[in-house]
């Protein structure tokens, strides 16, 4: 159920401004990551399903995150006062999406201009720069050096099993979240399924 | 799946919508493909559908719920007269279905503070649907040869 404080936007707000992408690549493949009504949302599918929604609460850019290592709370950052800690969840994903980055930029030596390589690279820039926009809406942990080991990766199929395994820690992570966060880290991992069937 | 209602049960019942106009759209385009390897993907791809259809019916009449019907045509996904158009439909198709099935994890996702009942499973059920839906646009686009083959947030 949709919590009564989940507020409608009519406007489209165009979700890169939200995310303040850096990367001219990862700008366009985030296409139309928008802000819609609750409403609209829910009728959306069923008239013309691909239109673009996510939800976003009631501060227009607020999350309804999840707690990590136990049972989901609503952590709604605040406009006054102090806002609570990042999930461990999100942190643990950008971390992910990093450190695929980097595993991917190790191959562009020996595969200069592969096309493929560079449109997973452009999606893992993108997710990125989502994720980090969620996360700024949080308080940084006191080490924010949270990181996850860069893969030494030879060939494509390494990279697949690599984005395999991301793409499970991501649905798992999703799982642990909840409101917008948890809805954008799924569509990540359904993402990074496709990369697997690109890579192979 | 017990407890559907509300905004959960619009979604669900969105997403069989979608499913049920994937059914009809790939046996719009099916004849339409001209390599065999494209035909079996389609087959493939709306027997998929068909299990997702019915089991979506099937959670919302275990819920007590009425499954929509679905519509006795679909004009918005004609014309299909080439086999270059059976395939960007199949990927419209499947980016629709992915769409539905990411509304439904949302919908869950925003109830998960609540703690109902249910949400995980649900979750689970549209992750992997949205999962499987974008792998097969994803194997479309590299069919009909759309570069890049890939989207960064499939279903949004």
């Amino acid at each position: 159920m949709l919590s009564s404080s989940a507020v409608v936007v009519h406007e489209r707000t165009d979700f890169r401004e939200h995310v303040r992408c850096n990367s001219a690549a990862a700008r366009r493949r985030m296409g139309d990551l928008t802000v819609m009504s609750e409403d609209s949302a829910a009728t959306g599918p069923g008239r013309r399903v691909s239109r673009r929604a996510i939800l976003l609460s009631a501060a227009g850019a607020v999350l309804v995150g999840g707690a990590a290592g136990g049972g989901v709370a609503a952590l709604r950052p605040l406009r006054h006062g102090r806002r609570p800690s990042a999930p461990v969840d999100l942190l643990d994903a950008l971390a992910a999406e990093d450190a695929l980055i980097a595993a991917l930029d190790a191959m562009a030596g020996t595969n200069a201009g592969d096309r493929i390589l560079a449109a997973v690279r452009a999606d893992h820039v993108a997710h990125q720069a989502a994720l980090r926009a969620f996360l700024s809406e949080f308080t940084p942990p006191p080490n924010t050096a949270r990181s996850a080991p860069t893969a030494s990766v030879g060939s494509r199929a390494e990279l697949a099993r690599l984005e395999q395994r991301a793409a499970d820690a991501a649905a798992g992570r999703a799982a642990r979240l909840s409101g917008s966060a948890a809805s954008v880290l799924a569509s990540i991992a359904a993402c990074e399924s496709t990369h697997v069937v690109v890579l192979a | 799946m017990t407890g559907l209602s509300g905004d959960l049960l619009a979604a669900w019942q969105q997403a069989l919508a979608a499913e049920q106009r994937a059914v009809f759209g790939y046996g719009l385009l099916g004849p339409r493909l001209a390599d065999d390897s494209a035909v079996g993907l389609a087959h493939d791809c709306q027997s998929a559908h068909e299990q997702l259809r019915d089991a979506a019916a099937a959670a919302i009449t275990g819920s007590g719920r009425q499954p929509a019907a679905p519509a006795s045509d679909y004009p918005d996904l004609y014309p299909v007269n080439s086999a270059s158009a059976a395939g960007r439909l199949a990927v419209r198709l499947e980016e629709d279905a992915a769409s539905a099935w990411r509304y439904v994890y949302a919908v869950a996702a925003a109830a998960a503070s609540d703690a109902s009942a249910g949400s995980g499973s649900l979750r689970r059920t549209a992750q992997a649907a949205l999962t499987a839906s974008a792998v097969r646009a994803t194997r479309w686009r590299l069919t009909i040869g759309v570069s890049p083959p890939v989207v960064a947030f499939p279903g949004i």
